[in-house]
């Protein structure tokens, strides 16, 4: 599903973000642009995680900002960054963070496929490694119509 | 037994647990049925065991919490549940072959 979703509105490369809540901003500013949530879905998201803490940084150097479906989410959609420098979120475990995957959906559960393909994105050490390498957006978007077909 | 996981929005973690838990269950011969909820949600629904992280569990009183390190590293998670799951299981089983003698 998610080589479906990613094209190169929703994706960006050596992104600069000054701290977490820029880079939660502009990873959702790409899901506003592309159509799939509200300007207030965005402000959802940084809320968040100033309410529950930063446990959206679901693996080491992976974050994943998302907000409920009623906060102005518009369809299932998931937006990539690369950050040219890892910003802190105050996860012990996990900072600091150079990749993040913002998140809409819909309803509780009908964006499963697409978190099980997020899910094997964050356990696949060559798609990690071309955050790291800073990657372009093309070699990005290669790499996941390659592996999910 | 029904297993509940919990994160603070209900639509993304906890539903990546979930799919962890069941993989983990079916591997183990585990009959369970696993629901994903938000924190919210989470106190008023039944179940045998809730998973979530730390910083969450110690926030549930009503029911049973195994917590966490990871939603999605199933060796983290197979490390900090499977023991608890499967012991929940068998007191389960036993139980009901209690009942039935």
């Amino acid at each position: 599903m998610i080589e479906n979703l990613l094209d190169e509105t929703v994706v960006a490369v050596n992104v600069e973000a000054r701290d977490w809540r820029d880079a939660v901003r502009k990873g959702g500013q790409l899901l506003v642009k592309a159509g799939k949530a509200k300007e207030s879905y965005v402000n959802s998201m940084i809320e968040t995680v100033e309410k529950t803490g930063p446990y959206i940084v679901i693996a080491p150097g992976v974050a994943m900002p998302h907000a409920r479906p009623e906060k102005g989410a518009l369809d299932i959609g998931v937006s990539l960054l690369f950050l040219r420098e890892p910003v802190l979120f105050g996860n012990v475990d996990n900072d600091p963070v150079y990749i993040v995957i913002s998140l809409s959906a819909k309803g509780n559960d009908d964006h499963l496929d697409l978190l099980a393909d997020i899910m094997k994105l964050l356990e696949d050490n060559e798609f990690l490694a071309l955050a790291k390498k800073h990657a372009s957006k093309v070699a990005v978007l290669d790499y996941i119509s390659e592996h999910f077909r | 037994m029904k297993i509940l996981t919990v994160c603070g929005n209900g639509i993304g973690s906890s539903l990546m647990l979930a799919m962890k838990i069941r993989e983990i269950c079916e591997e183990n011969n585990i009959k369970a049925d696993v629901e994903s909820s938000d924190f919210a949600s989470a106190q008023g629904k039944k179940a045998d065991l809730i998973i979530t992280i730390k910083q969450l569990g110690s926030q549930i009183e009503s029911t049973p919490v195994c917590t966490v390190r990871s939603y999605v590293n199933k060796k983290k998670i197979i490390e900090d549940t499977l023991d608890t799951i499967k012991a929940m299981y068998e007191k389960e089983k036993a139980e009901k072959q209690n009942k039935k003698n």
